[in-house]
Parts: C-alpha cells; structure tokens; sequence
C-alpha cells in the first residue's frame, strides 16, 4: 500500500505500509514512479511496512535510479524493524540515505 | 469442415415440424464438434440465412477494446466483412441492450441495418430480425437477417428459428474461442518448458559426482529467479556461486540467466571473488531494468587445503557448520548486484577445517509453517544436524525432502549449494 503524504517545493514524501511485496509492488511502483517523475527529492516513510520482499525492495532501487539519473535522491526515513532487517541483511543500508525521521532527512539533504 | 447443409427449409413452414427439428439438430451437431472459428461463422449464417429465406444476414462479435460491433460473416449481395458498426439506438444496439431477438418490418431508417452500413451498395431493406449471440447472459455479438424472400416479411417461425440458431451458434463461438486460448496456453506452456529445460541446463549437471560440492534448485514457478553454479579448475580448485534474482517468473529467470553466464565466464578467468562480484554489478546496472537486483555469494574453493575465499553481495549469510558442530554465519559486506554502477565488494578468506559451508536462498529462511512461523536459521540448523551424516549428494535432497514431509509451505524459489570439507584428507 503507498500513499503521497504531503509535496513540498522539490520534495515529495511517500508512505509506504503494511506488506510491500511481490503482490502490492505494481501500485508501490506505479506511486514512487510517479513522485520520482517530478524530478524532485524522494523522501519515503516505511514506519508502518511490516513486510518487505524482493519486490518491494526493486520498486525503491528503479525509484532511486531514475531519482540520481534526474540528479535527485530518494531517502528513507524512520525505518520499521521489520524493514529494517531486511535492508541491513542485504547491506542497502549502503545504497539508500536511511535517516531517523522527516525532520533529520529533510535536514541532512540526500 | 463442409456444413452440414440439410434440406431446403423452403419447404419448412412449422416451428414445430419434423423437417425444422432435423435442421437445427443438424447444425447443433456440427457446431458441436467445430473447433475453428472462422468456419464456425461461416456456417452459423449460411444456415441461417437458408433456414430463415433472408436476402442477406450478417454476424457480428463484440471488439472488447473497441466497443465497436465487428463483421465477421456476411451472407447475400453485400460482403460487410469487418465492417465496424457502433452500436448505438438501431436494431443492433437495441439487440444487444436487450440480449434478446428484435425485428423490424420497414427498417429503411434504421442506420445498424445491414443495408444501411454498406454505403456503396445499398440494399433497400423491407423486413429485418437481429438476434443476439450471448454466453452467460452476456451478449457478445447479433446475427442480423434482411429481407425475407418469398413472403417480405419475417414471420415467428423464423423468429424462433433465427433465436435457436444464434443460440447454438453463440455456444459454438465461446467453444472456438475456449479452443483457441487453450491451443495459446498450450504454446506458451511448451516454450516455459523449453525455457525451464534450458535454465536447468544453466545448472551444473550429473558429471560433476565425486566433488565436494552439491546444490539443489526448486523453484516456485516454472522457471527460477535462483541460481548456484560449480566447476572444477585444472589446479583442482571449485569456483562456485549462488545468486538469488529479485521477484519471481520468467523476469526473474532471464537475469538468472545472464548473472549466470557471467559467473560461469568470469569464474574461469579470476579467482578474485570480489573482482568477480564487481564486474558482474557493472554489467547488470548497465542494462538494468524495473530495479531489479542479483544478491550473490560467489568463491573459490580448494579441497586440497580447505581454504575458502568467497565475497557476498546482500546475500543470506552463508552458514558454516564446524567440525566441533558449531555454526557461524557470515553476513554480506556489500549490497546486491545491479542497483549502482560503482560498489566495492569485499573477499572474505576461512579455512573450513573440515567443516561444511551452506549458502541458501532466502526462500529457504522463509519457508513458512503454518501461516506465521518462518524455518528461520535456528530450524535450519536443526535440520541440518538431523541429516549430516548422509552423503553430500543426498543429503539437500533430504532436506527438501523433511521440508515437505513436515509440511512446511514454500513461497520462494528454493536454492541450496554445500561445499563439504569434512572428506579433506589433510587431518
């Protein structure tokens, strides 16, 4: 499930909750597409995902991608423990900007 | 497949007559057994048009995109074949609105009538019936009849023999069609077997008995986004990999397959794990697509002295089981394959010491039992101590094998690769 919470000047913060996986990845996808095609910076919110897969994860990588080809980011910010461990065991706390809340993601500037 | 024309209906004038009862049954039966669509059409309206004495008819089908009525059969001075006609407030939309017969007894007005929707070669029609073709309730075409020859105009007998038929025809049509989709499901299915016969091809195959090495794919789908390789090297060395693509299906299996190919290419030519790892992201990000990635443990290993140097890119952390039975794991250093151009990847370098190195896909972590509780790597090991003494190559068999038995339900495709170190002959 994922939601555009709020859109300010160049940025744009995502909601992602509840299962982010193979079988909500096309509306996942379809949301942080259309937030990254503004050509402004991401800033996704997975404090209510309680389960992300492969899937889930690829739709924030293709998010991403375009976000650096536009010379944008894409942040996370206050991480679920769920979602957590899986961005840690798979070491992508590497490869997306992870910050505690909103307010020290829009501070630190991805 | 020639209609089964039967005698002239010129001479039937009762719905109820033995010689109308001999007609439809006649064409039920060929409808019956017609599998090809076209000739389906064709027949329906020839039938009708001889059944019914109309100068002309034509059967149209719904164009779900479109919306539009299509001809797919035309009978009588007009050829309207794939003529569009939007159905709107004429004799075929009130039809199809209806699912039910409508006629009319001067239609020259109406702009759905056949006579109408020829521009060039008008046909002065006096009388019309247009019947619905419907499955389910659901009207997906009308078959429209023009001019009745020798009285002028339709009477009920044709009304009801024009009805029975499109209803016999409308079952012939969704059966043609259900033939049609099954002979396409019958295609794709065998180019996914193809497709599943070459991946498994992909995999190291049975002459590779006697190495220390043993790996099991089971995938969910036909195809697998997993894989595992090993080789041995003329120095006696075994490179091997096990990579896990993101998502599942046949996407999955083609990056499968290239990550694949590069391992098998690469793992010949360097024996740098991590300079391996690095190149093999460089040329996935580079024709990425959707943002999918590769997590991948890939090494070398060598029987002669147990040394194991490996790298793990956002891999599942390999598990090694000790000689003295204790476990550890070794979690990833890097992040997978393909998400940026420029990673570091880092070569981990252990002995085993006799010892076993297990290196799984998340499928395996995530097998779940009933509903909730995931094997996890506590039930892992469990079940790896229950099958350690069985030879190498049965004994991920075994596992697989308990996995099912206990019933335990897979969610992902399911990759193991063990490298057993405990036949080293160096103690």
């Amino acid at each position: 499930m994922a939601s555009n919470l709020s859109e300010a000047r160049n940025q744009d913060v995502v909601r992602l909750a509840g299962s982010v996986d193979l079988e909500h990845s096309p509306d996942i996808r379809r949301t942080l597409l259309d937030a990254v095609a503004e050509r402004v910076d991401i800033f996704v919110d997975l404090s209510e995902v309680t389960y992300i897969d492969s899937s889930g994860i690829a739709c924030l990588v293709e998010a991403l991608q375009i976000a650096r080809n536009h010379g944008a980011n894409l942040g996370l910010f206050a991480v679920s423990r769920q979602a957590m461990r899986v961005l840690e065991l798979a070491r992508l706390d590497m490869v997306f900007s992870i910050h505690d809340d909103l307010a020290s993601a829009l501070q630190a500037k991805p | 497949m020639t209609a089964p024309i039967p005698n002239d209906s010129s001479t039937v004038q009762d719905p109820d007559s033995p010689d109308d009862v001999q007609f439809l049954a006649a064409y039920s039966q060929f409808f019956a057994v017609s599998r090809d669509l076209a000739a389906t059409l064709d027949t329906a309206l020839a039938g009708i048009i001889q059944g019914t004495n109309a100068e002309a008819g034509a059967l149209f089908l719904l164009d779900e995109a479109t919306g539009e009525l299509v001809c797919h059969a035309a009978a009588g001075p007009l050829d309207l074949r794939d003529a569009r006609v939007t159905p709107g407030q004429g004799i075929l939309g009130r039809c199809l609105r209806r699912n039910a017969i409508e006629s009319l007894r001067d239609g020259r007005d109406d702009p759905e009538l056949l006579g109408a929707i020829d521009e060039k070669n008008r046909l002065i029609v006096r009388s019309a019936l247009c019947a619905p073709l419907a499955a389910d309730g659901r009207p997906f075409g009308a078959i429209q009849v023009v001019n009745q020859r020798p009285r002028g105009s339709f009477n009920e007998r044709d009304s009801y023999l024009l009805q029975t038929m499109a209803n016999s025809a409308a079952l012939a049509v969704a059966n043609a069609r259900l033939t049609e989709e099954l002979v396409r499901q019958e295609v794709t299915q065998r180019e996914l077997d193809l497709a599943a016969e070459i991946q498994r091809n992909l995999l190291p195959n049975g002459d590779l008995a006697g190495l220390p090495v043993y790996g099991v794919n089971r995938p969910i789908r036909q195809v697998s986004g997993d894989f595992f390789d090993y080789f041995a090297l003329p120095d006696g060395r075994i490179p091997f990999a096990l990579g896990d693509v993101s998502g599942k299906g046949i996407h999955a299996a083609l990056l499968m397959a290239k990550a694949a190919s590069l391992f098998r290419c690469l793992g010949k030519r360097s024996d740098d794990p991590a300079a391996i790892l690095a190149i093999i992201n460089r040329e996935i990000h580079e024709t990425s697509s959707r943002g999918m990635f590769v997590t991948m443990v890939a090494g070398t290993y060598d029987p002669g002295s147990g040394l194991l140097r490996f790298a793990n890119a956002g891999h599942e952390p390999p598990l090694l089981r000790g000689q003295d039975h204790c476990y550890s794991t070794f979690p990833a250093e890097a992040p997978p394959l393909g998400i940026l151009p420029d990673m570091e990847f880092w070569t981990q370098e252990i002995n085993l010491e006799g010892g076993e190195f297990y290196i799984f896909s998340d499928g395996l972590m995530e097998f779940h039992y009933q509903e909730h509780e995931e094997l996890g790597i506590g039930g892992l090991i469990q079940m790896i101590e229950g099958l350690s003494d069985l030879p190498i190559s049965e004994r991920l068999e075994a596992l697989l094998s308990e996995l099912d038995r206990e019933g335990w339900e897979v969610r992902d495709d399911l990759t193991v690769l063990v490298i057993d170190d405990s036949r080293g002959a160096r103690s």
